[in-house]
């Protein structure tokens, strides 16, 4: 079953007084509980091409099916909702929220959903952090915390609401080799476990063997897949 | 709900430096804003409470003898300070008097109003704490007043003690007119000197009540002006003022009495030209103008036939009075003479002789009628009864000073003949205060408001700062799921913490600025700002209310402002903020 459809998926944005092609005709389909790279080399339109599967763009023509749903259709508030139910997301930046410490962080959107209680929502975030290694950090703020841990919590964090796909955007770019082997070892493990669909981009050949499947993508179209 | 208010309260200590700059202007407007309404409050609250209320009382009752505006006396209207202690809500009535007359000290005169002081009824707590807080003694104390060893106890102000080169013992001459018309000197003894806390307080001589009473000719049955003491006046002032004013409504005045063994009936007519044209129309419009002179009367024609009586006859009328005095017995007269003869009404007794009201009201105050009430019954809403004297005139009850003004005026122009009636309460007497701290109000509101907008801009200019250093996370929260409504809640919710605790704090400071200024000393001898001073303090006035509602409203003002910089950060496409770089 394909948790992604896309066809003929493009999206152009004005850039001063250009207008740059970031994606011109994408077709994809990703199946349920994949753990797929994409790569190619920068600009060539791997960040756009997550956005619009992570709902967090719009396309300028084709369609993105998420789960089966036509995302074109939906309102602004049902596409944050789709988001925080069915995806998950791990950044090059690590993009935790400052003033959260971790355990904080990992709650956040649960507290968002509101489905569980407070002390259901604390014991996953725990749990979670446990699984990622952080056991011992639930208080830290994200400042007090070397990259490979933020990235963790990250990962946590996306893993939390148990989303249909986690979308990670060169998650090991600011990270040293070993911790960001170590980060990829966590997703494919996830993965495994979990059955949750991991995407990430990279422009790093060393990363691709943790890949199952790979995507190949340059100025905006995909050339391999 | 709770979260997002957790994310504003920490971001609060993110830009520490900025949000303490624009925190400390916010504080500081607050702090201004409270200031200066407490301190335009506090103006108006010594104005009312300190100084009308203790010059006029929260309402008084008061009376212009036969239009004389400074002769302030009821002829007996002394039962009338049990009726009016009746009514609920009224604490105190206090009768009192003041008269103004040239006073002579050692080798210097002025001009003084001299003020009576209701010293042997029971002072209460708090009469003592307003005397003191108004008269604080420098020399003697007020139970002088009650001295009997000394000629007219008087107590005085340092300033006037000063101006009349007088001190204690001496004595002090003065020169009055009492409310018999007559102009009485009299001794005063210096028995006590006190320092005013303001500059009203200055002027006044006091003695004490009975004593003066003595002096102004006010006999027993007689009542001198009221000054009502009113539980909660703020709330029942008004209301009394109109129950007195209700239950005081005037009754035709008129005498019972006889010449030799025929029964009469005397009343007056108003004198007015519109008043005597009407009733020269109802008494068949044949009356020469000179029947309606001030010493003739209008005699009835079928009793001047049965009498055989005319024009230009005179009789001697005698009735029973409501006082009997040592000097005339139980009853009195006067000489009647006929100046017109009218022809018999059905509305009108046939007995009964109209004087001009002028020439009546000279005998009908000088020795009061007993009446039985039944002899001259006429509906209040007629003509007749609003024609004929009554046997005071109540004047409408005012509503701002300007009534309370033209009432005064009306009366110092000798517009009625009759002895009138005025009650107002200190609301009336001073809403040119009210006004005053309406328009002080407005400007320093003005003033601030202009403060605040430039603190407002301020806040403006803080938050779009803080929205673009924001911007990948406004763009990290949208990714994972928080609505676009959630994220303007955190920024709105940031501003709302950020001037509430500032305005909280700058309430503070205010409190601590308003306590510190109010321990200064301000010399008032000669100082205009002596009006607003209280024994030589500022005074500010500031109430939960008011604090309240600023607090309210500069959360809401900033809320407000941060409302269009909130809305367009969360309007922000996911993606764009995402891409944002510094």
């Amino acid at each position: 079953m394909n948790i992604v459809e896309i066809n003929g998926l493009t999206k152009d944005y004005p850039l001063d007084k250009t207008i740059v092609h970031a994606l011109r005709g994408v077709d994809l389909k990703i199946a349920q509980g994949s753990l797929m790279s994409i790569i190619g080399p920068s600009g060539s339109g791997k960040t756009t091409l997550l956005n619009m599967i992570g709902c967090v763009d719009k396309a300028t023509a084709g369609t993105v099916k998420i789960g089966g749903v036509d995302i074109s259709g939906l309102s602004d508030r049902q596409i944050t909702d789709l988001r925080l139910h069915k995806v998950g997301f791990i950044f090059q930046t690590f993009n935790l929220i400052p003033v959260l410490n971790t355990l904080e962080n990992v709650e956040f959107p649960l507290l968002l959903m509101g489905k569980l209680s407070n002390a259901q929502i604390r014991a996953k975030a725990k749990k979670l952090l446990d699984a990622v290694g952080l056991g011992d950090y639930f208080n830290h703020r994200p400042g007090e915390l070397s990259g490979g841990q933020r990235q963790r919590v990250a990962i946590a964090r996306a893993l939390v609401t148990e989303p249909s796909i986690v979308l990670a955007d060169e998650p090991t770019a600011n990270l040293d080799s070993v911790t960001g082997a170590s980060i990829l070892n966590l997703m494919q493990s996830m993965n495994k476990e979990l059955g949750t669909t991991f995407i990430f981009s990279t422009h790093d050949p060393d990363v691709l063997q943790y890949a199952r499947s790979i995507v190949k993508i340059h100025d905006g179209r995909i050339v391999e897949a | 709900m709770k979260t997002l208010l957790m994310i504003a309260f920490r971001n609060l200590f993110r830009q520490k430096r900025r949000n303490l700059f624009l925190g400390s202007a916010i504080g500081f407007g607050a702090m201004i804003l409270l200031i200066a309404n407490s301190f335009s409050h506090g103006i108006s609250r010594t104005l009312i409470n300190e100084v009308v209320a203790y010059v006029a009382g929260h309402a008084n009752v008061g009376f212009a003898d036969q239009g004389r505006l400074m002769s302030q006396v009821m002829r007996g209207g002394a039962h009338w300070k049990d009726d009016i202690l009746k009514i609920p809500g009224v604490k105190k009535v206090d009768p009192t008097m003041g008269v103004f007359g040239r006073a002579i000290g050692n080798g210097r005169s002025d001009n003084v109003f001299l003020v009576a002081m209701n010293m042997r009824e029971v002072f209460t707590h708090e009469d003592s704490v307003m005397t003191e807080n108004n008269f604080p003694m420098t020399e003697g104390t007020w139970d002088a007043l009650l001295d009997s060893t000394l000629e007219n106890p008087l107590i005085l102000s340092v300033e006037k003690a000063k101006y009349l080169n007088v001190k204690m013992g001496d004595v002090v001459r003065m020169r009055l007119q009492d409310f018999n018309g007559s102009y009485q000197a009299i001794r005063l003894t210096v028995a006590g000197i006190f320092q005013p806390s303001n500059i009203f307080m200055e002027s006044a001589l006091f003695m004490e009540l009975k004593a003066m009473s003595l002096i102004m000719g006010l006999r027993p049955e007689d009542s001198p002006y009221l000054y009502l003491t009113i539980e909660n006046p703020a709330k029942n002032a008004i209301n009394i003022a109109d129950s007195i004013w209700r239950m005081m409504a005037p009754p035709l005045a008129y005498m019972e009495g006889h010449t030799n063994s025929t029964s009469l009936l005397v009343s007056g007519y108003r004198s007015d030209s519109s008043h005597k044209a009407e009733l020269w129309k109802r008494l068949g419009g044949t009356l020469d103008s000179s029947a309606f002179g001030k010493k003739v009367a209008l005699f009835p024609k079928l009793l001047a036939d049965s009498l055989q009586l005319k024009i230009g006859d005179t009789l001697q009328f005698r009735y029973a009075m409501r006082f009997p005095d040592t000097l005339r017995g139980d009853s009195s007269g006067f000489r009647i003479i006929i100046g017109g003869l009218y022809p018999q009404t059905d509305s009108l007794p046939n007995n009964l002789v109209l004087l001009n009201e002028v020439n009546f009201y000279d005998k009908f105050y000088d020795a009061l009628p007993k009446v039985s009430g039944q002899s001259l019954a006429l509906d209040s809403s007629s003509f007749w009864f609003q024609s004929l004297t009554t046997e005071w005139i109540r004047l409408p009850r005012p509503r701002t000073t300007d009534d309370v003004s033209k009432q005064k005026r009306d009366v110092s122009q000798h517009k009625y003949k009759g002895t009138t009636l005025t009650i107002s309460t200190m609301y009336e007497s001073a809403s040119a205060v009210l006004q005053l701290e309406s328009a002080l109000q407005i400007i320093t509101l003005s003033a601030v408001l202009v403060i605040f907008l430039i603190t407002l801009i301020g806040v403006v200019n803080t938050l779009r700062m803080t929205i673009r250093e924001r911007t990948r996370e406004i763009g990290t929260l949208r990714a994972i799921g928080m609505q676009s409504s959630d994220v303007r809640m955190v920024f709105l919710l940031e501003t709302g913490l950020l001037a509430f605790f500032s305005a909280l704090i700058g309430t503070l400071f205010g409190f601590f600025a308003m306590w510190g200024l109010s321990l200064l000393t301000i010399p008032t001898a000669s100082n205009p700002l002596g009006i607003i001073l209280v024994k030589g303090h500022l005074v500010f006035a500031p109430t939960f209310l008011s604090v309240s509602t600023f607090i309210i409203l500069i959360v809401a003002i900033a809320i407000a402002t941060a409302w269009f910089p909130a809305n367009r950060a969360s309007k922000l496409p996911a993606a764009t903020a995402l891409r944002h770089y510094e």
